[in-house]
C-alpha cells in the first residue's frame, strides 16, 4: 500500500506538472520574443554586424569605441538632462493635479479626460502638433508673443531651446497617465485618516504633510521607476521634431541606437548603445527601489 | 458500452486542449504560403508570375498606373509594388534580404544603392543595360552613382536634381540688372545682398543642411562647380578640407552670418524654407524639380525662374544628380521575369509617353534617359530645361557610408554658421570624421 507521503508528493508532482503544461504557452512566447532577443542582442554588441553579411566577433571594440565618442557622451548627457527635468515636473504637476481632480466640482469627468487625452496621442502626431506651435516664422505662439509686442523666439532650431520645447512635449504627453494613477492612489487613502486628523484640528498642509504624502509613497515610486524607464527611452518626438539637431542638442540614446542600427546598419554597435541603456535603467530603477522601497513597505 | 468509457473526463479534456493549444502555436509559428515568388517553392511558369518591387515612394499613382499596366500587357503576371516610407525603406530592405524573402526588384535612392552593392545583394546588369543600349542614353551625371566596383548595379528609373530657383519680382525690385539669374558665386552674394536690403523679413539666399541629405543634395554641387572631389581617387578618405571645399563652405557661412540667409536654412525644416519662398520672402532657393509643378499648382502668382547652380566663375556649374535607381536583387527566384520587368519599366518610350501626359513628370522627377527628355518634351516643358542642362553636368557622391558621412557634414555647417567656429577648423575636423568613417568601414569589408 502506498503510504500518504508518497501519495500527497506524486499529487504534488502531478500539480506542478499541470502548473507548467499550462504555464508553456506564455512562458514560450517570453522566451522568444524577450528573453532570445536580449540574450541575442547582448551577443551582437560584441560583433560587427551589418544584417547582410555574417557577424564577425570584435570583443569590447563597440564598447570601447562608444565611450570615446563625443556624440555618445552627448546623447547621455542629454538623455539625462531630460530625465532629470521632466521626471520631476510632471510628478509634481502630475500630483497637483490629482489633488485637484479629486475634490468634487462640476466638469470633473470633463477634466479627468481632457488630461488624459494626450495620453492616448501618438508620438508622431504629438510632435507634429507641437512643431506647429513652436514653428518660428509661422508658428502659433510666436504668432501670440507678436501680438503681445515680445519678439520671435527660434524654437526648434535653437540649440538653447530646442531640448526644453522636447521637454515639454514629454510632460504634456505624458502628464495624464501621471494625474490618473496619483488619482487612484489619493482614492486609496482611507478617509478615517483625514477624519481623525481633522478631530485632532489639523491643517491642510498638515493633512497633505503628514497622510496624503506617506501614504502615496508606493504610487509615487511607481510613477518615478516608470518615467524613469519612458524618459530614457524618449525617441519619437525627438526623430520627428529635430532628428537630434541643431548642434547635436537634442540627440539623445535611443535616437542614436537607431540612427546606428538602422541607418548606418552598424547593429553591433547600436546593440552596445542598448546594453548601455539597459544597463542605466536598471540601475536607477534600482537604486529608486532600494533608497525608497522600504519608506514604503507599509 | 460502458457509459463512463465514452465519456471525455474533465482531466483528458484539458489534456487534450493543451495539445491542440500547442499544436495551434506551432501552426502559427510555420512560415504562411505565399502567393508570390518568394515562399521556396518551385518557379512559376514563365507566363505566370508574380514579382514584387519596393520603393521609398507611397501613395504614388504612375506606379500603380504601370503595376497595373504592366499586368495588362504580360498576360498572368502580377507586378506588386510595396511601398515604405523614406526612413523605413533602407530597414525593410534589409531585413527582407536577410530573412530570405527578398522582394524581386527594388527602387532605391541611387545615392543608397552602393550600400547594398556592397553587400553583394543586387544583380550586375550591367548586360542587359549594354545589350538594349541603354548605358549611353543615361544622363551623363549618373555615370557615377550606376556602378560599384566594376559592376552596373542601378539603372535611373526617375530623375532629381539640384538647381538655383530665383524670384525675378525681388531681383527686380532690388535692381538687379539682369533676371537671368546669377552665373557665379559674386553674383550670388551681390543679387543676395541686394534682394535682402530689401526689408528686414526679406532674405537674400535660402539653402538647408538639417534635412537628411540636404547638405549632399544642396551645397556639395557648389564644391564639384569650384572643382573639388568629395572622395580621394581609391576612396579610403574625404577631401573637405580641400581648398574647392573651403571656398564653397565659406560661401553658404559668410551669406549666412552676414544676414542674407535665416536661421532656419541652419536648424530649421526643409518645408521652413521652402515656405519662405514661396511666400515671396526670399530671393534665391536651391531646390529640385518637383518645386516647378508645386509652384504651378499653388503659387502660379509667383514669377520666378531657375538656374544652374553656379561655379565661383561663369562658365562652371554642378548639380546633384539624384532619384531612383532601378536595381535587380540577385537573390531573385523570378530571375527572367525580372529581368523582363526591368526591361520595360526602364524603356525610353514609356517613361516619355507617361510624362507628356502627366505635365513632364515620370514617377516622381524627371526622366532620366536622352531619348525620353528629347526635344519635344523640352518644347512642351521648358521649365524642366535647365534640369536637364544639370542632370548632364551634374554628378553624385557614391560610397556605402555615405549616409553615415551625412550628419558630420551637417554638424560641420551647424558649427560653422551657429557656433562661428572658423570654416577651416569645423572642414578639417569633418575631413577627419569623414576619414575614420571611411577608414573604419573599408577595415570591416
Amino acid at each position: 500500500m502506498v503510504s500518504l507521503s508518497v501519495r500527497l508528493q506524486r499529487l504534488r508532482y502531478r500539480q506542478a506538472f499541470w502548473a507548467w503544461v499550462f504555464l508553456s504557452p506564455g512562458l514560450v512566447y517570453f522566451a522568444i520574443f524577450l528573453i532570445l532577443p536580449v540574450l541575442a542582442s547582448v551577443y551582437i554588441s560584441f560583433t560587427n554586424w551589418d544584417i547582410l553579411t555574417p557577424p564577425r566577433w570584435v570583443g569590447m571594440a563597440n564598447y570601447t569605441e562608444l565611450l570615446q565618442n563625443s556624440t555618445i557622451q552627448r546623447a547621455i548627457l542629454n538623455t539625462f538632462y531630460y530625465a532629470a527635468v521632466t521626471i520631476p515636473v510632471t510628478i509634481a504637476l502630475g500630483l497637483l493635479l490629482a489633488l485637484a481632480l479629486n475634490r468634487a466640482f462640476f466638469g470633473r469627468t470633463f477634466f479627468r479626460i481632457i488630461y488624459y487625452l494626450p495620453v492616448v496621442i501618438s508620438a508622431a502626431a504629438t510632435a507634429l502638433l507641437w512643431m506647429w506651435i513652436f514653428q518660428s516664422q509661422v508658428g502659433l505662439l510666436n504668432h501670440l508673443l507678436a501680438w503681445a509686442g515680445l519678439p520671435k523666439q527660434s524654437w526648434l532650431v535653437s540649440p538653447l531651446y530646442a531640448m526644453p520645447v522636447i521637454m515639454w512635449t514629454g510632460i504634456w504627453q505624458s502628464l495624464g497617465w501621471s494625474v490618473v494613477v496619483f488619482l487612484a492612489g489619493l482614492q486609496n487613502i482611507s478617509e478615517m485618516y483625514y477624519e481623525a486628523a481633522k478631530i485632532d484640528g489639523a491643517d491642510s498642509g498638515q493633512l497633505f504633510r503628514y497622510i496624503t504624502w506617506p501614504l502615496l509613497a508606493p504610487t509615487t515610486l511607481f510613477v518615478l521607476v516608470i518615467l524613469i524607464i519612458g524618459s530614457l527611452q524618449v525617441f519619437g518626438t525627438v526623430l520627428i521634431m529635430t532628428d537630434g539637431g541643431p548642434l547635436n542638442s537634442t540627440t539623445v540614446i535611443v535616437h542614436q541606437v537607431y540612427i546606428n542600427a538602422f541607418q548606418y546598419l552598424r547593429m553591433g554597435y547600436g546593440s552596445a548603445l542598448g546594453i548601455i541603456l539597459f544597463l542605466f535603467i536598471l540601475l536607477l530603477a534600482l537604486t529608486n527601489l532600494r533608497l525608497f522601497g522600504s519608506s514604503t513597505a507599509h | 458500452m460502458e457509459k463512463g468509457k465514452t465519456q471525455l473526463s474533465r482531466r483528458s479534456f484539458l489534456q487534450l486542449s493543451g495539445v491542440l493549444a500547442g499544436a495551434a502555436a506551432l501552426a502559427a509559428c510555420a512560415p504562411a504560403v505565399s502567393t508570390g515568388g518568394q515562399s521556396g517553392a518551385e518557379e512559376p511558369a514563365a507566363q505566370s508570375t508574380a514579382l514584387e518591387m519596393y520603393t521609398r515612394l507611397t501613395n504614388n499613382e504612375q506606379l500603380d498606373t504601370l503595376s497595373a499596366r504592366y499586368q495588362d500587357t504580360h498576360a498572368g503576371s502580377q507586378l506588386t509594388v510595396s511601398a515604405f516610407d523614406g526612413r523605413d525603406m533602407l530597414t525593410k530592405l534589409t531585413t527582407a534580404i536577410a530573412g530570405g524573402l527578398p522582394p524581386d526588384l527594388v527602387m532605391i535612392d541611387i545615392a543608397f544603392t552602393a550600400q547594398f552593392a556592397d553587400r553583394n545583394v543586387l544583380m550586375d546588369i550591367g548586360p542587359i543595360v549594354d545589350e538594349a543600349n541603354m548605358r549611353e542614353d543615361a544622363f551623363k551625371g549618373y555615370d557615377v552613382g550606376t556602378t560599384w566596383k566594376g559592376k552596373y548595379i542601378s539603372y535611373p528609373m526617375w530623375s532629381d536634381c539640384s538647381a538655383l530657383y530665383y524670384n525675378k519680382k525681388l531681383m527686380a525690385d532690388a535692381g538687379v540688372p539682369s533676371l537671368e539669374g546669377p552665373k557665379s558665386w559674386t553674383e550670388v552674394v551681390e543679387q543676395a545682398t541686394a534682394v535682402s536690403g530689401l526689408g528686414e523679413d526679406i532674405w537674400g539666399f535660402l539653402t538647408n543642411v538639417t534635412s537628411s541629405g540636404a547638405t549632399w543634395f544642396l551645397w556639395a554641387p557648389f564644391m564639384w562647380a569650384a572643382g573639388g572631389q568629395t572622395f580621394n581617387a581609391d576612396l579610403t578618405g574625404t577631401e573637405f578640407d580641400s581648398p574647392p571645399a573651403l571656398s564653397a563652405a565659406k560661401l553658404w557661412v559668410d551669406m549666412y552670418l552676414a544676414g542674407l540667409a535665416p536661421i532656419e536654412c541652419v536648424s530649421g525644416t526643409w518645408g521652413d524654407v521652402e515656405g519662405l519662398f514661396t511666400s515671396g520672402k526670399s530671393g534665391m532657393l536651391l531646390s529640385g524639380p518637383y518645386m516647378v509643378g508645386l509652384m504651378a499648382g499653388q503659387y502660379p502668382e509667383l514669377d520666378y525662374g531657375i538656374t544652374l547652380i553656379p561655379g565661383p566663375e561663369a562658365g562652371a556649374a554642378s548639380s546633384f544628380v539624384g532619384g531612383d535607381g532601378m536595381s535587380i536583387i540577385e537573390a531573385t527566384r523570378q530571375k527572367d521575369a525580372a529581368i523582363e520587368a526591368f526591361r520595360w519599366m526602364t524603356d525610353a518610350a514609356l517613361m516619355k509617353e507617361i510624362a507628356m501626359e502627366n505635365n513632364g513628370t515620370w514617377i516622381q522627377g524627371l526622366p532620366p534617359r536622352n531619348s525620353a527628355a528629347d526635344a519635344e518634351y523640352l518644347e512642351k516643358f521648358p521649365n524642366y530645361a535647365v534640369f536637364i542642362d544639370a542632370l548632364k553636368v551634374g554628378t553624385l557622391v557614391n560610397h556605402p557610408a555615405i549616409f553615415e558621412i551625412d550628419k558630420p557634414l551637417k554638424l560641420a555647417f551647424e558649427k560653422m554658421m551657429l557656433e562661428q567656429v572658423a570654416v577651416e577648423d569645423a572642414m578639417a575636423e569633418l575631413d577627419a570624421a569623414g576619414d575614420e568613417i571611411l577608414q573604419r568601414y573599408n577595415s570591416t569589408q
